[in-house]
């Protein structure tokens, strides 16, 4: 795009903020000052220029007979109503109505890239196994530190041998225990990552297979590894493909909600008990059993056998912990912020606490999936979740009050033209601080600029009906 | 709107800039130096306070030049005023902004 176009396509942009019974002229206006600013401006000077249109436009669509008509109250104020230079830009956010839109917009916006991210999607949506309580995940002490904290752990534990010898020992106290052990093939000119396992796996997790045919094993893909390794082709199902020199037959596609135990894996080779018996008794891989009532207490020389649940490799222990961070984040909003309070009202008002209320779950929800989403774009999940957690919790919630401290209780809106009163040097025992009002005339908002004994928090004034004259234009 | 109404220093500026005769917003910002989203916003809070009226320039006179027709402003009779009252306010206005030796406001 020429720099030309690129400043044209700036200007439309902006005025989509103008009225629409505006825009013509508006953008006619701007149009014109630009062919003009082209013929002795450097394109980065008239990228600038384009840029303060946004501003001209903001400006021009929060001047609503609302704000004309208090031009007539600023008469009096010692400063005059056009120093208003910084047009509030955030004003966007004035309406209560389009506050929460914004909020619940963020919030979906976070849940869809959630929803697009295996590890994400995998906490929030409920398990594709059936019985699920049922099914554990075999680990050793060594790694019960993680599993405890509701953490998948993605490394092979497990040896074989190991695997081998408790299938003997304690077979008759599960309904079923599958072993697949994680290892780089060659599949034509690909490295891709197999699970080689039994047909009871699939099994346990109720995945059906198609019936083999000969001595050949089934292969399984991942949806990732399809797309990525053989250019998503719709004939691969019944091929042969050569895995290490081994044949094989691809027999389905896996998509990423039908396996959610580990995400790395390109896909999965089912093979028969005799070829599953020589896998070296040192190979490393994951267990899953279905448990037959209590499970049995098994001590080795790796450490003693933990029997983790899926849900507890899952979701709960995750929020959990990011519940916790939430409020630990909350907590430090009085380090960080001396406006606590919400200030002193002189009546009940159930709307601002409603409105408090919606922010507050709204910012909760953001904040925990937002956490989710990016810290399921990088490869430290596990301290970066709780970390992003207690600090989106400790600025969002922060925002929050704040956001609640400067809005009318009536109407809900923020309040505008702040007026500061006073001093601290030059009247000592007299009030001084910051007034606002609410453009609908509901009232006046004092806020202290030194809490003192007799003025300790912000308070609230109701304007009484003879004030409604001069607001009357924006009724 | 009243002769005695303060103006902000920025807003005067540009009030004594279209006086000069710098009468569309590139000008105005050429010669006060301020940036564009500060000039046009201002343009439009003086002009709803009737201090500045806008004219469109005439299309027959764009066409002749083969450019696009521009927006000019010009004082209102309480927008002189006002400025009267703004430069004893701010001395140093005059200065600051050169007048203009032929007024464009003639060719609209």
């Amino acid at each position: 795009m020429n720099p030309s176009a690129a400043h044209r396509a700036i200007l439309r942009s902006a005025s989509l903020l103008v009225r629409t019974e505006q825009r013509a002229e508006w953008l006619a206006e701007w149009q014109s000052e630009l062919w003009h600013a082209e013929r002795d401006r450097k394109p980065a000077q008239l990228t600038a220029f384009c840029l303060g249109a946004f501003r001209d436009a903001f400006w021009l669509r929060h001047h609503s007979p609302i704000h004309q008509s208090l031009s007539i109250l600023q008469l009096d104020y010692p400063e005059p109503p056009v120093i208003s230079d910084d047009a509030p830009e955030w004003m966007l956010l004035e309406s209560p109505v389009w506050c929460l839109s914004v909020l619940t917009a963020l919030a979906a916006t976070a849940l869809c890239v959630a929803l697009t991210l295996p590890t994400a999607r995998n906490l929030i949506l409920a398990s594709p196994y059936p019985d699920e309580r049922n099914l554990v995940i075999l680990d050793f002490d060594r790694n019960a530190k993680a599993a405890a904290n509701g953490f998948f752990n993605p490394f092979p534990s497990i040896p074989f041998g190991q695997f081998s010898a408790l299938k003997e020992g304690f077979g008759n106290r599960f309904a079923g225990l599958a072993f697949y052990w994680p290892i780089h093939m060659h599949a034509g000119t690909s490295r891709i990552l197999i699970a080689r396992t039994s047909p009871e796996l699939f099994r346990l997790l109720n995945i059906p297979l198609p019936p083999t045919r000969g001595h050949e094993p089934l292969l399984l893909l991942s949806q990732a590894a399809w797309q990525n390794h053989f250019g998503a082709d719709p004939q691969i199902v019944g091929r042969h493909l050569q895995l290490n020199g081994q044949p094989s037959t691809v027999s389905g596609i896996l998509t990423a909600s039908q396996w959610t135990l580990s995400s790395n894996l390109d896909g999965w080779l089912v093979e028969n008990e005799t070829a599953i018996a020589a896998i070296p008794a040192n190979a490393e891989g994951f267990a899953l059993a279905r448990l037959n009532g209590a499970p049995p207490t098994v001590d080795t020389e790796l450490g003693r056998l933990n029997f983790v649940a899926l849900p507890e490799h899952g979701r709960w222990p995750v929020f959990r912990a990011m519940l916790f961070e939430f409020c630990f984040g909350c907590l430090l909003i009085p380090i960080a912020t001396s406006l606590l309070s919400l200030g002193d009202y002189p009546r009940a008002m159930p709307a601002r606490w409603l409105f408090l209320a919606a922010k507050t779950v709204l910012v909760f929800l953001i904040v925990l999936i937002g956490a989710l989403d990016m810290a399921s774009l990088g490869s430290w999940f596990e301290p970066g979740i709780l970390s992003l957690t207690a600090f989106g919790a400790l600025f969002a919630m922060r925002w929050v009050i704040t956001d609640q401290q400067r809005r009318c209780p009536v109407c809900l809106r923020l309040l505008a033209n702040p007026v500061r009163i006073g001093g601290s040097s030059h009247i000592l025992l007299e009030w001084h601080g910051t007034e606002l009002i609410c453009l609908r005339g509901h009232g006046l908002l004092h806020v202290p600029e030194r809490p003192t004994i007799w003025f300790t928090r912000q308070r609230w004034l109701d304007l009484d009906p003879s004030w409604s004259e001069q607001f009357s234009a924006s009724k | 709107m009243p002769a005695e109404l303060k103006l902000s220093h920025t807003a005067a500026m540009i009030l004594k800039a279209i006086d000069a005769g710098h009468i569309y917003g590139f000008s105005v910002m050429e010669v006060t130096g301020l940036p564009s989203g500060t000039v046009y916003p201002a343009m439009r809070r003086l002009e709803r306070d009737d201090l500045i009226r806008s004219k469109w320039e005439k299309q027959a006179i764009a066409d002749e030049e083969q450019r696009p027709p521009r927006k000019y402003y010009d004082l209102t009779a309480s927008g002189r005023a006002t400025l009267r009252a703004s430069e004893k306010r701010y001395p140093l206005l005059a200065r600051l902004i050169p007048e203009l030796g032929v007024s464009e406001e003639e060719k609209v």
